[in-house]
């Protein structure tokens, strides 16, 4: 199994040439924006092949940006609600930090993926092992991991979130993509 | 004897009598909150198969109204009615299964209900059809479906249907792309006074999008879905007046006080904050104790 990565952009600064040195060195998914962003720098993320969702905003600003949808962080919604305000085709997916409880109610909900945080997990099997034995939709593992990280994380996780270095400069995203790549072979 | 014959005369009377009162007596009590009396009409309205003695038993049992929450019980009546064929109580089941008696939602067994009640001509149930089909209850999305009740609600002037098609026109979504049709449908539901439809249409007329630009009459538009405790609205709100736009003056203290009302709403702006920890104090008092003082007015819209 191939994995994919789940790009967070970091809340401020150019992010763009790092995303797309990051894509150009390996198979990149998607990446999780804030509203700030305009709909021109929507457009060139989505022709670099990456899904582009928006934290946190009210669904019609998905719409209104043309991005592929919402990544919320907060339970606080019935997603079947937004569906009604999204664009036709919009992906959902609820960050359930370490809720499996969020996490059953937002796949039952339709949410299309959904989010844990590994790292705060203190015991018991890893939240996306437990997900994927129960679950269809994938789970997104949202801690940033270092190559030694991903290869344990890699056997239950179909999405890998790069190091935030990533984010310092082209060079530094094509060098942290490649050694995950190399890792996770 | 001849006077015990009297008392028992006067006990069967006493059902007769409430009988004689007719139903609106049973609708006027209910009204008033004397729901113990009501009931005793309805009750005897039931017993002769009438549907609106189903219709208010069932509406009892849903809410609690002098009687304990009963789903089931509300379910039993409303089905009464509803196979009898009048519309209300078959919207009134349909909500109900909808929603859930029980633990889960009976969605499959609601539907059908809804449907009847839509085609019958009944305008909530034609917009709930809309939402049915939309997928809000977990039903894989129809949007030509959807399209098609929202319609048939906004046809009769129903705002949510006319909110609700006009977000399908600018998605595209079972309907054609078309900025000009959700700008219409939207100011004829801000016009109702719908909120989310007044904040809509003033992000519409403020971006000139499907109408013609213009931002006095955009900030209006904002400034009533704000009124109403729409807290997108008064984050927008906010920003407009503390950039100030072309025919709008600034006005810093409405813009805090604005942000404060957001904040508490769950909307909150870093940027408005951080212009607030600038501002002068006095001023930020002042909008502090206009935002205490501040009452949303209620949705008319409502039901």
């Amino acid at each position: 199994m191939a994995q994919r990565y789940f790009l967070m952009a970091p809340a401020t600064g150019d992010y763009f040439a790092c995303a797309k040195a990051a894509c150009a060195a390996g198979d990149c998914a998607s990446i999780v924006v804030n509203e700030q962003i305009t709909i021109e720098q929507v457009r060139g993320l989505q022709e670099l092949g990456l899904a582009v969702l928006i934290a946190d905003c009210e669904p019609r600003i998905v719409s209104r940006l043309k991005a592929d949808g919402l990544h919320l962080t907060k339970a606080e919604h019935n997603l079947l609600d937004l569906r009604m305000s999204l664009p036709k085709d919009a992906m959902i997916g609820l960050d359930c930090g370490t809720s499996r409880h969020n996490a059953m109610e937002a796949a039952e909900q339709g949410a299309d993926y959904v989010g844990f945080h590994q790292k705060a997990q203190t015991t018991g099997e890893p939240l996306v092992k437990w997900w994927n034995e129960l679950a269809e939709i994938p789970a997104v593992p949202l801690d940033v991991v270092s190559p030694a990280e991903a290869i344990i994380l890699a056997k239950h996780a179909d999405f890998i979130r790069p190091s935030d270095e990533m984010w310092q400069s082209a060079e530094a995203a094509t060098q942290i993509i490649m050694e995950l790549n190399a890792k996770l072979k | 004897m001849k006077r015990l014959a009297l008392i028992l005369f006067l006990a069967l009377a006493g059902p007769a009598s409430a009988q004689m009162l007719g139903f609106d007596e049973a609708l006027a009590q209910y009204q008033k909150g004397n729901f113990i009396a009501a009931k005793q009409i309805a009750d005897d309205f039931a017993s002769k198969n009438d549907p609106r003695a189903y219709l208010m038993l069932g509406t009892m049992a849903q809410k609690g109204l002098g009687v304990e929450v009963d789903l089931k019980q509300a379910q039993v009546w409303f089905q009464k009615g509803a196979e009898a064929g009048d519309v209300d109580n078959q919207f009134a089941l349909a909500m109900l299964l909808l929603t859930g008696t029980g633990k889960k939602p009976l969605v499959l067994e609601g539907a059908p209900w809804l449907q009847k009640a839509a085609e019958a001509g009944n305008v909530k149930a034609q917009y709930n059809l809309g939402l049915y089909y939309a997928g809000i209850y977990g039903t894989q999305s129809d949007w030509d479906n959807a399209a098609k009740w929202f319609k048939a609600a906004a046809d009769k002037d129903n705002p949510r249907g006319q909110y609700n098609l006009a977000l399908l026109y600018l998605d595209g979504k079972g309907v054609p792309q078309d900025q000009i049709k959700a700008a219409e449908l939207f100011s004829k539901a801000a016009v109702q006074g719908l909120p989310e439809a007044a904040l809509e249409y003033g992000v519409q007329v403020y971006r000139g999008e499907g109408v013609q630009a213009d931002p006095v009459t955009a900030v209006k538009w904002l400034l009533v879905a704000a009124q109403h405790g729409n807290p997108v609205a008064m984050n927008r709100i906010a920003r407009v007046l503390a950039l100030g736009v072309p025919g709008v003056e600034k006005d810093p203290i409405e813009a805090m006080k604005w942000n404060f009302l957001a904040k508490q709403a769950g909307r909150g702006d870093v940027e408005l904050d951080s212009a607030t920890e600038r501002a002068d104090p006095t001023l930020v008092a002042q909008a502090k104790q206009r935002a205490a003082e501040f009452k949303a007015t209620p949705d008319p819209t409502a039901e």
